[in-house]
C-alpha cells in the first residue's frame, strides 16, 4: 500500500544531482547514503559516491575497503555504491586517456606516483573524474559526499584548477626549455619565462626530480583535450541549477562554525544550501523531541535526578533547535531546515540506515 | 627559551568532531599559566581558535598573542609555500611574485603534496627558534593526517640528492624526533573507538612518530539509580531519558575499557559537560587543561 504521507525530502531526491557537504564528524557519509538508500526505495535508479565510509557502513552497504577498485557495488535493487579512492581513479583515468606505451610512462613516473596517492587536493579531482563518469552511466540519482574538512568544496574548483594545471601555458611555460638566454635576473625571475622557470624549480626541489616532473607534464599535455572537455562538463552539472547541495551539521558550536564557513563557500559559488540537514540534533521519545515535565517527581532516592535529567535534556533540544534556526538564518535562509533525531545504535545494516531519516522536524 | 633548548610538538589527531580544538585550546592555556609560550597551529582555514579566543586581530600565517599568553596561527597553503621559497631565494618580495604568479601558482595548487612537506618544513623552523614551547598542533581530520604523517614515506626514492632531498630528510627526522609526539582524541562510545584503536594501528604500523597519551572526551555521567520498570507506566518520557543515559554511560565504560586494553599508553578520560556544546568560556578551557596536563605528560 503507498505511503499516504509524501515524502519529506522527495523535492531532493528528484533531482539528478545531490551533493552532501558538512563539517567531520556530524555523519554525512551516513546522510548521504540514507538519502540515496530512500531514493532507491522510491524506485530510482541511485548511486551514492562515498569517501572512507565507517567500517560498519561500508559493511551495510557491502562496499570492500580494499580500495583496489573504483567500479559500484550493488546494495539493492536500484542503489549502487561507489567508494572514492584516489590512487585507483588516478590510474582508471589514465588508462581510458592513454594508448599502452603513454601509460606504463605515466605509471613508472615517480612524480605521478607521489601525486595520485597523496589524498589532500587529489581526492576533488578524483571526486570530479569519477563523477564524469557517473553521468555517463544509466542513473537517476546521484549521490555525492564530499570529503570532511574545509577544503570540501575543491571539488566545485577541481574541474577549473584541473584545466589549469594542464593549461597549454603552464604545459609550454615549463616546458620550454629552448629559450634559455642567460642569467637568472630579478625581472626575469618574476615573469617567469620557461627555462627560467625550470630552472628555479631545479633550485627550489632538485634538478632529477624536476626532469620527471617536466616528463610528467609532457605526457599529460597530450591529454589536454579530453581532461578539458570532462572537466568542463562536470563544472557546468555541479553549477547547474537543478543539482542541489544538502549541507549536513550538528548542533554544536565547533561543527556550526565549520559549516557556516561551508555555507558561505556554497554560496559565493552561486550554488545555495537546498537542505539543511541537522543530525543528532535531539532526544526523541516516540519520534518527537523530549520536551520539559509537568513538574511531577518520580518516587524513590534518585527520582529527583531523573526530573531533572529529562529537563536537561528538553534544555539541550531547545537550545539544539535555537542554534539551528539561527545558523539557517544566518547561513542559509532560502534552505529547508530538518532536524534528525539521535539514535542510540549505530548503523550496522540498510535497516539501520533506514530508520536514520524516520520522523524529521521541520524547523 | 634559549635556541639550541629541546622543543616540545605536540601533533593532536582523531576524527572530527571529537573536541580535539577543545583539548588543544586547553592544553594551550595551561601551558601558559605555567610560564611557558605556547603556540597554537591550526591547518587550513579553520577558526576554531578564533572563537574560542577572539582575538582582536584574525588568526593567520603569523604566529601572534591572541590573549591568556596562547599565540596561534593557521598554516595556509599559500603562505607556507611563499615561506618554503622565501628561505631557498632569500629575497621575500620575489618569493612572493614567484608564488603568486598565476601559472606557477596553478602548478603548486594541483600538486598534492606540496602543502603537506613545506607545512612540516615550517614546523621545523618555528621549533628551530626557539620562540615557542610547546607547539600544539590541530591537525586537520584522521585521514588527513595519515597522509601528512606518511609523506616522507611517500616520497622516499624520489629525491635522492638536493635541495627537496634535504627537506624531506629533515621534515623526516622532525617526526622521528623523541620530542615530537602524537596524541589521539576521542570518544568514548562504541564506534569511536573502534575507529580509535583502528587509527592507533595504522598509526602504530606506519610513520615513525612517538606515540603519546590518548584522550577520551565527554566521558558520560553514570545515569540515576532508579527502579525503571516501576515508573514505566507513569513516567515514560523519565524512563526513556534515564534508560538513555544509563546505555550511554553502558556504552561508554565498555569503550574505555576496549582502549585500556588494546593500547599501552596513558590515557586521560574527561567528563562530558554540557558547557561545552555551547561553547567554553575560559576559566572551564583552563580547569580542563590544568587536569589534562597533569595527567597526560605524567611521564614526560
Amino acid at each position: 500500500m503507498p505511503d499516504p504521507t509524501p515524502d519529506p525530502f522527495s523535492d531532493l531526491l528528484d533531482r539528478r544531482l545531490v551533493v552532501c557537504v558538512g563539517p567531520g564528524g556530524v555523519g554525512k557519509t551516513t546522510t548521504a547514503a540514507a538519502l540515496a538508500l530512500r531514493a532507491a526505495g522510491a524506485g530510482r535508479r541511485t548511486l551514492v559516491l562515498t569517501i572512507d565510509p565507517a567500517k560498519r557502513l561500508a559493511d551495510a552497504l557491502g562496499l570492500t575497503l580494499d580500495r583496489s577498485r573504483d567500479a559500484a557495488s550493488s546494495v539493492t535493487e536500484h542503489l549502487d555504491a561507489a567508494m572514492l579512492d584516489t590512487k585507483a581513479s588516478f590510474d582508471a583515468l589514465i588508462t581510458r586517456l592513454t594508448d599502452a606505451e603513454s601509460r606504463d610512462a605515466i605509471f613508472d613516473n615517480r612524480v605521478y606516483q607521489a601525486f595520485s596517492r597523496t589524498l589532500a587536493r587529489s581526492h576533488a579531482y578524483v571526486a570530479a573524474e569519477r563523477l564524469h563518469d557517473a553521468l555517463d552511466e544509466d542513473y537517476d540519482l546521484i549521490v555525492l559526499d564530499t570529503p570532511p574538512t574545509r577544503s570540501a568544496l575543491d571539488i566545485l574548483d577541481a574541474p577549473a584548477r584541473l584545466s589549469a594545471f594542464l593549461d597549454e601555458s603552464v604545459l609550454r611555460w615549463l616546458l620550454d626549455r629552448e629559450r634559455d638566454t642567460g642569467g637568472l635576473s630579478f625581472a626575469r625571475l618574476a615573469s617567469l619565462g620557461g627555462a627560467a622557470a625550470t630552472r628555479l624549480l631545479g633550485r627550489l626541489a632538485g634538478d632529477d626530480i624536476v626532469q620527471e616532473l617536466v616528463e610528467f607534464l609532457r605526457v599529460l599535455s597530450h591529454l589536454r583535450d579530453g581532461f578539458e572537455a570532462r572537466a568542463d562538463r562536470v563544472r557546468r552539472t555541479l553549477a547547474d541549477p537543478s543539482t542541489a547541495y544538502v549541507l549536513v551539521a550538528a548542533p554544536s558550536q565547533a561543527s556550526l562554525e565549520d559549516a557556516t564557513h561551508l555555507g558561505a563557500q556554497l554560496a559565493d559559488r552561486l550554488v545555495p544550501a537546498h537542505t539543511i540537514l541537522m543530525n543528532r540534533a535531539f532526544v526523541a521519545f516516540d519520534g518527537a523531541p523530549v520536551t520539559h515535565g509537568s513538574g511531577a517527581t518520580p518516587p524513590g532516592a534518585d527520582g529527583a535526578l531523573l526530573a531533572a535529567l529529562r529537563e536537561e535534556v528538553a534544555d539541550g533540544n531547545d537550545a539544539a533547535f535555537e542554534m539551528a534556526r539561527v545558523f539557517r538564518d544566518e547561513v542559509a535562509p532560502t534552505a529547508e531546515l530538518w532536524a534528525l533525531p539521535e539514535r542510540a545504535e549505530d548503523i550496522r545494516d540498510l535497516a539501520g540506515l533506514e530508520r536514520l531519516l524516520e520522523h524529521p522536524l521541520p524547523l | 627559551m634559549q635556541p639550541g633548548c629541546v622543543v616540545t610538538l605536540r601533533l593532536f589527531t582523531g576524527k572530527g568532531g571529537v573536541g580535539k580544538s577543545t583539548v588543544v585550546a586547553s592544553l594551550a592555556l595551561a601551558a601558559a599559566d605555567a610560564g611557558q609560550t605556547p603556540l597554537v597551529v591550526e591547518l587550513g582555514h579553520r577558526a576554531t581558535m578564533e572563537s574560542l579566543f577572539r582575538p582582536k586581530k584574525p588568526i593567520d600565517f603569523t604566529p601572534r598573542d591572541i590573549g591568556h599568553g596562547v599565540f596561534a596561527m593557521n598554516m595556509v597553503a599559500t603562505d607556507a609555500i611563499e615561506d618554503y621559497v622565501a628561505t631557498q631565494v632569500r629575497i621575500r618580495a620575489l618569493a612572493r611574485r614567484i608564488v603568486r604568479q598565476t601559472t606557477l601558482a596553478a602548478l603548486l595548487h594541483a600538486a598534492p603534496a606540496v602543502t603537506e612537506v613545506v607545512t612540516l618544513d615550517k614546523l621545523d623552523r618555528l621549533r628551530a627558534s626557539g620562540r615557542f614551547d610547546p607547539i600544539l598542533v590541530d591537525l586537520d581530520a584522521t585521514g588527513h593526517a595519515m597522509m601528512f604523517l606518511s609523506l616522507p614515506q611517500v616520497f622516499e626514492g624520489l629525491a635522492k640528492t638536493g635541495p627537496l632531498a634535504e627537506l624531506l630528510e629533515r621534515t623526516t627526522s622532525l617526526l622521528r624526533d623523541p620530542s615530537t609526539v602524537l596524541h589521539l582524541v576521542g570518544l568514548p562510545a562504541p564506534l569511536p573507538a573502534q575507529e580509535l584503536l583502528e587509527l592507533d594501528a595504522a598509526l602504530s604500523a606506519g610513520p615513525r612518530v612517538r606515540l603519546g597519551s590518548i584522550v577520551l572526551n565527554r566521558m558520560p555521567a553514570p545515569a540515576p539509580a532508579v527502579d525503571y520498570d516501576a515508573l514505566r507506566e507513569d513516567f515514560p518520557v523519565e524512563v526513556a531519558v534515564g534508560e538513555r543515559a544509563a546505555l550511554r554511560r553502558t556504552q561508554a565504560e565498555a569503550a574505555v575499557a576496549q582502549v585500556l586494553a588494546r593500547i599501552d599508553r596513558p590515557m586521560v578520560v574527561l567528563d562530558e559537560n554540557p558547557a561545552f556544546h555551547a561553547g567554553a568560556d575560559h576559566a572551564l578551557l583552563r580547569a580542563t587543561g590544568a587536569e589534562l596536563s597533569a595527567r597526560m605528560f605524567a611521564d614526560a
